[in-house]
């Protein structure tokens, strides 16, 4: 994350996502917002495709969901459980793969997921920034910064039949 | 103190037992000793100018440094959440005025200035329903 500037809360959303948190996206290089800003679901809720709530584990509190089956805590293993729990396997590649869905875990230097992307049919990928956009993006790496850390376990499932891109 | 009042006092809602409440689940024992509990509070609560000020100052580094954190649990380990959790129960008009105006993360908080069993927000799984039921809670105690 870059300085946050004295008048961050007077920036654009845009101005926020390139010119302090996102660099690799300055200039609107290789990604396009497709919402307005919101809290009402996280990045991890977002991979998988749902926008009424937050997946969140901990800690345990109104407005927030998680899985009654899967350990609550915010850690690799937890939120793979999670997704296996809804379909999901681990695969070895983020290569566009017809007929199905990936969703890839970024994760920091202390083994933390801090960020979930999910392939769309096109091949290009969409991500919740936060409390910020989401926004569908060509690359993974755009969104490598150091609180996101690196995008490192893919997970598959198939696809819906009816899923446009 | 001079100062805006607040027609609130926790103690209406306090188990008498007071002081020493279940440890919330789910926070880490680490945070212990950020958090004040409110079990001392006799009166209705004044909020000084100071100590809004502090409030909003607080509220805006948290905000700000937290815009593109995807946990919860990273949002409310933040240092200035932890301090405006240790306002006590000066904080809580302050919260539900900044929650009135735009969503925020504030229901952790909440939950654990208000005694045990009176999350007004239990069992929600929305944002959404959780501000509305922390909005009203603050409705019915001319809080807001």
């Amino acid at each position: 994350m870059g300085e946050i500037p004295d008048n961050y809360e007077d920036l654009s959303d845009i101005e926020k996502i390139e010119d302090v948190h996102f660099p690799a996206l300055k200039g609107g290089k290789g990604y396009d917002r497709v919402s307005p800003a919101t809290i009402e679901y996280n990045c991890l809720s977002w991979a998988l495709g749902i926008n009424w709530t937050r997946f969140d584990p901990e800690p345990q509190c109104a407005g927030y969901y998680w899985l009654p089956d899967v350990e609550r805590e915010w850690s690799l293993k937890a939120i793979t459980k999670t997704l296996e729990t809804l379909g999901y396997g681990i695969c070895d590649n983020p290569d566009l793969e017809d007929g199905f869905e990936k969703v890839v875990i970024y994760i920091d230097e202390t083994d933390t997921p801090r960020h979930f992307a999910r392939q769309l049919p096109n091949g290009r990928w969409t991500s919740k920034l936060g409390d910020l956009n989401d926004i569908e993006h060509d690359t993974l790496d755009c969104l490598v910064i150091p609180d996101y850390g690196k995008p490192q376990l893919v997970l598959k499932r198939k696809r819906e039949q009816n899923e446009g891109a | 103190m001079t100062g805006q009042s607040i027609a609130y006092d926790p103690c209406a809602e306090r188990d008498t037992r007071g002081v020493d409440w279940p440890w919330p689940v789910g926070l880490h024992r680490a945070h212990r000793t950020c958090i004040k509990r409110v079990s001392h509070v006799r009166t209705p609560i004044e909020v000084s100018p100071d100590r809004e000020a502090e409030f909003r100052a607080l509220t805006k580094q948290w905000k700000r440094e937290t815009a593109i954190a995807g946990s919860l649990s990273k949002i409310v380990m933040h240092p200035a959440y932890q301090r405006i959790m240790a306002m006590g129960p000066d904080a809580i008009p302050l919260i539900l005025r900044d929650l009135s105006k735009e969503q925020g993360h504030w229901f952790w908080a909440l939950r654990n200035l208000v005694p045990p069993g009176h999350d007004p927000a239990e069992g929600t799984t929305t944002i959404r329903d959780a501000t509305h039921a922390w909005l009203e809670w603050g409705k019915s105690r001319h809080i807001l």
